[in-house]
């Protein structure tokens, strides 16, 4: 048990630093504008609607999507910023709704009598109205701490770490403990931040000097919790960084960390971690930002965040350059080349050497007792159902796929790529748009079915650099020995070490290293 | 004179004119009455006296400055002020909300701390026991009290009162009158006391001024409207405390 916590708990001061950084200062902001702008619609009902109208509009945003729209909306950036934006919009609303709701429910007679003693309307609000509609103003700061905590974990795939990097790993890796870990953390932060603030409440209505002393005292220790760079928890973190640093400047990295960037599921975390073993065998000191958003990658390549990553070809056509038309595997690559430079001044550094493409996996005894080799051969079956990430449906691949072979009546079913394949195996699906080198088409017993049409477009994993790393050679000249050196097998064999074999993250990678004839050092 | 208003007009938005062209003067000590029905235009006067309400005309002069010129602010805290309902602050405790004016004028803590006990021995509470209390904890006459209390805190020559006594039970109801007498006989403030009740008016005023639909119908001392109510209407208002007075009268001769 011990054993199995070692691994997030080592990760803690970093995500739970993170979360807390993000939470807070999120609700600080959030705050700062709620409050002032609440007492302002309290006594003005012209700014009151607009208000919380535009507040609520903020709230009807899934979490997520508010979060991922702040990367396009910023410019590109991700990490802590766009996460802070958006949980601060977030944050707003309750407050904001509690403060109008609060001063409009002071008594009129009360704040009559306040102007009738001679207090000005600053006083009266500091004296009299805001301490009577204290607890409506305290409910909504919790409720908005409450909810903000809970959507500081979906910052991971814009880039921001936070509890939710142990959520969303884990699900990708189905490594429970780490998912439950996150959850924990996750609910126990805010637990403790809501009875800090009803300590604070209680202590503010009662004037009980004691409750505020220890209120405000937890909350500094949570702040300076938050605030502390999470080297300062691990001396032995320190002196690796400083290390890494000192080499770097040799290796003709300009001193300057490379960031790797890697989407939210195992094969991405495998590549993140072999091209950090590589860049650090070349003395640059690298990091990863995990678990982004599928386009949240590259806009965050295309402005800087992140210097390299690996995306896909057929994924670059369709979605970055919405290309509908499928010109065959070379003159794909080298368009994607020469249109990555001229537009975005992203160098295409080439192909890893294998392909992850969509295929349409059905399980091998249904594909015998049905008779299927082909796709087209799904549209015999009655109401047949096909399972696929909810990335798919929405590409025009499934489009032309749907109408070349028929399968206008087939019912899709949206799901976490963690989970089709099991879904196939156990036959809630007739079929799943499986990742060609996921470890579990062999170890479920699937099998691919024929795109006669060639509607599928390649799937060549590409090495991407961005324009932050384009001026120091350096990054390329490391990478350059992986190009061509990843095939089908090895990745799919690294991937099932993760998925299959529950090892950590790590241990794929290293396999994979031994493989390439890069041992670890 | 404490107290003078003259053609003091209040015409509100859409043209109602609660308030016309009102005057009366109050002297120095004495207590002035205006008795009327609810919608009379009382207490739209009682407000303009201390800026609660800008008035559409007409002047009112305290202690001979015209209230015009004066920050409505600090005008307030030279006048006292208990309104209908105690209109207590319920957060703060009895002795915090007699305090409110005095810090607001910036009392050092230990003559606000005497002026406080000082009050309460004066509305009948023990210090002891109420300081300490919140309005919540109080009964209706206690909270009315503290109202009083709060108001007389900065040595006020002018107390205000609108409707002070009206949600109190009856034995409560006269046993506030009468500490009121005595609060003005010990301090010696002037005071405008708005009711609608004429037997209150007649038991605590020096003067009495009748309103109807805005407009002063009649003013003068208790016997003056007593002996010669100036229209059937003020005799109407009058009529009760007679009826009343008489059957008292007659049931104690019986006796």
């Amino acid at each position: 048990m011990m054993e199995a916590l070692a691994q997030p708990l080592a990760m803690l001061p970093e995500y739970l630093g993170g979360h807390l950084r993000l939470s807070l200062g999120a609700m600080a902001c959030g705050l700062l504008i709620a409050l002032p702008l609440g007492v302002a619609a309290a006594r003005n009902r012209a700014i009151a609607g607009p208000a919380l109208a535009l507040a609520g509009t903020f709230q009807t945003i899934p979490a997520l999507a508010l979060l991922a729209l702040m990367v396009p909306l910023l410019g590109g950036r991700i990490g802590f910023l766009p996460a802070f934006t958006a949980l601060t919009l977030y944050a707003i609303l309750p407050v904001l709704r509690n403060t109008i709701v609060g001063l409009q429910g002071v008594d009129p007679v009360v704040r009559e009598a306040a102007r009738g003693v001679g207090m000005t309307r600053v006083q009266s609000l500091y004296r009299v109205e805001l301490p009577l509609a204290l607890p409506t103003i305290m409910a909504g700061i919790r409720t908005a701490s409450i909810w903000v905590i809970g959507a500081a974990t979906l910052a991971t795939p814009v880039g921001a770490a936070s509890l939710g990097n142990y959520i969303f790993s884990g699900l990708q890796t189905r490594n429970w403990t780490l998912v439950i870990f996150g959850c924990v953390a996750a609910a126990l932060s805010a637990l403790i931040i809501d009875a800090l603030l009803k300590l604070m409440e209680s202590a503010a209505a009662r004037r009980r000097a004691g409750r505020a002393l220890v209120s405000g005292a937890g909350l500094v220790i949570v702040a300076a919790l938050a605030l502390t760079p999470p080297d300062a928890f691990s001396v032995a973190t320190g002196q690796r960084a400083g290390q890494a640093g000192a080499t770097a400047a040799a290796g003709g990295f300009g001193g300057t960390p490379v960031t790797i960037g890697a989407k939210a599921f195992t094969e991405q975390y495998i590549l993140a971690g072999l091209m950090e073993g590589v860049l650090g065998d070349a003395g640059a000191q690298a990091r990863r930002r995990e678990n982004l958003g599928s386009t949240v990658a590259f806009d965050a390549l295309v402005s800087g965040e992140i210097d390299v990553y690996v995306d896909y070809s057929g994924t670059l056509w369709a979605t970055i350059m919405q290309r509908e038309d499928m010109p065959g595997r070379h003159l794909m690559l080298a368009e994607i080349t020469s249109w990555m430079w001229t537009h975005h001044n992203v160098l295409v550094l080439g192909a890893l050497g294998f392909e992850n493409a969509y295929g349409i996996a059905v399980s091998r005894a249904v594909a015998e007792q049905e008779g299927l080799s082909s796709v087209g051969d799904l549209a015999a079956i009655e109401g047949v159902s096909i399972g696929a990430d909810s990335e798919f449906f929405a590409r025009a691949e499934w489009t032309s796929l749907r109408d070349t072979y028929g399968l206008g009546r087939a019912r899709t079913r949206a799901m976490d790529s963690t989970f089709m394949y099991a879904a196939v195996r156990d036959q809630e699906v007739d079929a799943i748009t499986a990742y060609t080198t996921d470890g579990r088409i062999s170890a479920f017993d699937l099998v691919i079915l024929e795109d006669p049409a060639g509607i599928l477009p390649p799937y060549d994993a590409l090495i991407l650099i961005g324009p932050s790393a384009t001026g120091r050679p350096a990054v390329a000249q490391a990478l350059a020995p992986l190009l061509h050196a990843v095939n089908a097998d090895a990745m799919r064999e690294a991937n099932g070490v993760v998925d299959l074999d529950r090892r950590p993250v790590g241990e794929a990678v290293a396999i994979l290293r031994d493989r390439l004839g890069h041992g670890a050092p | 004179m404490v107290l003078d208003v003259q053609a003091l007009t209040k015409t509100f938005p859409g043209g109602t004119k609660a308030v016309d062209a009102a005057s009366f003067t109050v002297r120095e000590s004495a207590l002035l009455a205006l008795v009327g029905e609810s919608g009379c235009g009382k207490t739209t006067t009682l407000k303009m006296i201390n800026r609660l309400l800008e008035p559409s005309s007409g002047t009112v002069s305290f202690k001979g400055e015209d209230v015009a010129g004066l920050d409505p602010v600090m005008l307030r805290r030279r006048m006292g002020w208990v309104m209908q309902g105690d209109g207590l602050f319920p957060h703060f405790t009895v002795a915090e909300n007699i305090a409110v004016t005095p810090r607001l004028a910036g009392w050092n803590a230990e003559r606000t701390r005497q002026r406080i006990g000082v009050l309460l021995e004066l509305v009948q509470l023990d210090p002891a026991e109420f300081a300490h209390r919140y309005p919540a904890e109080l009964s209706g006459g206690q909270r009315q009290r503290v109202a009083l209390a709060r108001a007389l805190a900065p040595e006020p020559p002018l107390l205000l009162m609108d409707e002070p006594f009206g949600a109190l039970d009856p034995i409560t109801r006269d046993s506030l009158r009468e500490d009121v007498q005595a609060l003005r006989t010990r301090l010696g403030f002037a005071a405008v006391l708005v009711t609608h009740d004429m037997a209150e008016a007649l038991l605590l005023a020096d003067e009495i001024a009748v309103m109807r639909d805005g407009r002063i119908v009649q003013i003068g001392a208790p016997a003056d409207l007593l002996l010669r109510p100036a229209d059937p209407y003020v005799e109407t208002l009058l009529a009760t405390p007679r009826r009343e007075a008489e059957r008292v009268a007659a049931l104690s001769g019986q006796g």
